[in-house]
């Protein structure tokens, strides 16, 4: 009967639906969740942040979230002369994270509907806290 | 040697925190300083140095390349005054600061008593920072704008401002500046009529000592046209704590506060002034019975008790009093629909409250504010006795054109900076209309700009917010006198070169960049 429905359809009509669902599920890729710490008291405002260099990556979630791995990502700060990293550096200068973010990439929805929830990556961005507490003055 | 951190990206497409349209694009350096040597060392008693090091030696590579250069606070501004497309510095991780002095010959005789209260800070803070370790420590700072994310040089810089009527905008309680010029050099810089630092401290930091009046009152707001901002110094106060009261009223009520009156309006305590004094207007809602004017009043209250703290909240609730967040919450595609949406928005963002409901710390009532996403502002100064002529031509151009943005008027003490926007002696009213950004409001700003002039109102623009930029504007609206000041002492402290690279489009488009 759903058969028989789909068929009676106008083929115009069904690309128009194509069209829509398919948008839909791209649009849904710009989903966006975010978190703010906040300072201390008194007035428990959320942390100042770098919101111009922010820490980005995508990991992904396998066999519907039962394999998946936490980022915590060093950079580095010093090379030698042939170009090898000799130090590595927290990128946050060791304040942390201030602000986190998590998106779904554009093709998060699609990639989790053909492979049934086994592969879904995410879009992970870390604003650094540029909090710090005054030094001793001279 | 170790060389200071500074990551360095190219080709970066850089956008303002509101994602304005028409502010930022590509840049071919994008440089990140950090407090921090490539060893991983810091210098002990000086935490900033690798950041000076690092600022000092951006400089140079730009002269080197004959590129310019400008320095971004929070990238707050909806203006591009911040902007460059040559080299871009990203300030944010230069957040090192102190409070107080322990060698009394490091601070003028005339301060000691306060060198306790001095606040010497890195260009890069917050002034949510500041706030909450301030007032931790029993301070605050005089005033700051109505929320909490800029940086205390790129606010001072721009002109920013409450509207705490006695003190003035940021830029009016700065002491000194430590500012990074041609061929990396840097100086110590304050006022003759206000001496607060000693040749010690400035060869504590390694800088040449300038007591120059012109070149202090011009760089306090240069926005970013003198060199590199490393820091400043300000004295912070006793904590105090803000009474807010929220009222509405019907337009004709507040007629004589556009003024600067707070007479007959029923405030807490009667007719006395508060400490900010605000009027916000539907400028669609004007009849009587309509309620589209808000007096917003903090008045500036003794801490006699525990410091309060904000109420709890589900996390999903940012208490921001900050009108330009509004900005983005709705569309004037349907001009029908304008009026009523912007009470709306208005009726939720300032919402009437009783009196003595909410008293906070400064921290908690200039708190956190959302992006617009899009949205943009103008604010115009003008002197105070012109308000309301400059309220009424306002309203000559929203009667034709409806375009979403509330107009808010406070009231400032005029600045001494040469070009800081509340120049108007004594007191400048600041009108602002934060709105959507579309063709409709930008051409309707340009109506407004027209209408100010028609009246003869000396109108300037807040360098962070959208504004008429041009040569005869900024004639028209500082005078010629003050214009040529400000020129004079630039070229005086910088060469022909040393201009260029503190230059930008917008420097130019209004003849400072000479």
């Amino acid at each position: 009967m759903i058969a028989k429905a789909i068929r009676s359809f106008p083929l115009w009509c069904m690309s128009v639906a194509l069209i829509l669902l398919a948008l839909g599920v791209f649009a849904v890729g710009c989903a966006t969740y975010g978190y703010a710490a906040r300072g201390p008291g008194p007035d428990l405002n959320t942390l100042p942040v770098d919101r111009m260099t922010p820490q980005e990556t995508t990991s992904w979630s396998f066999l519907w979230g039962t394999v998946s791995h936490l980022w915590s990502p060093l950079v580095c700060a010093e090379t030698d002369a042939t170009g090898k990293c000799i130090r590595s550096r927290d990128p946050c200068d060791g304040h942390g994270g201030g602000e986190v973010h998590l998106s779904l990439a554009w093709y998060s929805v699609p990639l989790a509907v053909v492979t049934l929830g086994t592969v879904i990556p995410g879009k992970i961005t870390v604003y650094c806290s540029t909090f710090v507490l005054p030094n001793q003055g001279p | 040697m170790a060389n200071p951190v500074i990551d360095v990206q190219t080709g970066r497409v850089w956008q303002n925190w509101h994602s304005s349209q028409g502010v930022g694009g590509p840049v071919a350096r994008f440089y990140t300083p950090h407090n921090e040597w490539s060893d991983g060392s810091t210098t002990p008693g000086k935490a900033f140095a690798p950041g000076l090091a690092a600022l000092q030696s951006i400089v140079q590579q730009a002269e080197q390349d004959k590129k310019r250069l400008r320095a971004l606070g929070s990238g707050w501004s909806l203006s591009s005054t911040a902007f460059v497309d040559d080299y871009l510095i990203n300030t944010s991780r230069l957040s090192s600061w102190f409070i107080g002095f322990k060698t009394p010959t490091l601070v003028d005789p005339s301060k000691r008593g306060d060198s306790d209260k001095l606040v010497f800070a890195q260009c890069g803070i917050q002034i949510k920072n500041l706030n909450s370790v301030l007032e931790a420590a029993g301070l605050a700072l005089p005033t700051s704008g109505a929320s909490n994310g800029q940086t205390i040089a790129g606010a001072m810089s721009t002109g920013t401002h409450g509207s705490a009527h006695d003190v003035g905008g940021i830029q009016d309680y700065i002491l000194g500046l430590h500012i990074v010029a041609e061929g990396g050099k840097h100086y110590w810089i304050e006022r003759p009529s206000n001496p607060t630092m000693t040749q010690a401290f400035a060869d504590w930091l390694g800088a040449e000592f300038k007591r120059d009046e012109e070149l202090f009152l011009s760089a306090l707001v240069g926005f970013g046209s003198f060199g590199l901002i490393h820091a400043v110094m300000f004295k912070a106060e006793p904590l105090y704590l803000l009474e807010l009261f929220i009222k509405q009223f019907d337009f004709d009520a507040v007629v004589n506060a556009c003024k600067r009156d707070p007479r007959n309006l029923g405030l807490p305590d009667g007719d006395a002034m508060p400490f900010h004094f605000e009027v916000v207007i539907n400028p669609y809602r004007r009849k009587a019975g309509e309620g589209g004017a808000f007096i917003r009043a903090m008045y500036k209250r003794a801490l006699t008790g525990p410091v309060p703290t904000p109420p709890p909240t589900d996390g999903f609730t940012i208490l921001s009093r900050d009108l330009v967040s509004i900005a983005g919450h709705f569309s004037d595609a349907i001009p029908g629909a304008v009026p009523g949406l912007l009470q709306s928005q208005l009726s939720q963002s300032v919402r009437p409250t009783a009196p003595g409901t909410i008293v906070a710390t400064p921290g908690v009532q200039f708190g956190d504010s959302q992006p617009t996403n899009g949205g943009t502002s103008i604010e115009i100064g003008v002197p105070v006795d012109r308000a309301l002529d400059a309220v009424n031509a306002i309203f000559t151009v929203t009667d034709k054109h409806t375009f979403g943005a509330p107009v808010a008027l406070r009231f400032v003490r005029a600045s001494d900076a040469i070009l800081a926007f509340t120049c108007h002696s004594p007191t400048t009213c600041t009108i602002e209309m934060p709105g959507i950004d579309s063709q409709s409001a930008r051409d309707t700003h340009l109506l407004i700009y027209d209408a100010l002039a028609k009246q003869n109102i000396p109108a300037t623009y807040h360098w962070g917010q959208c504004g008429q930029y041009d040569n005869g504007s900024i004639v028209a609206g500082y005078g010629e006198n003050r214009v040529n000041r400000w020129l004079a002492a630039r070229r005086a402290f910088l060469s022909p070169e040393g201009r260029r690279m503190f230059s930008n489009a917008l420097l130019d488009g209004c003849r400072l960049a000479q």
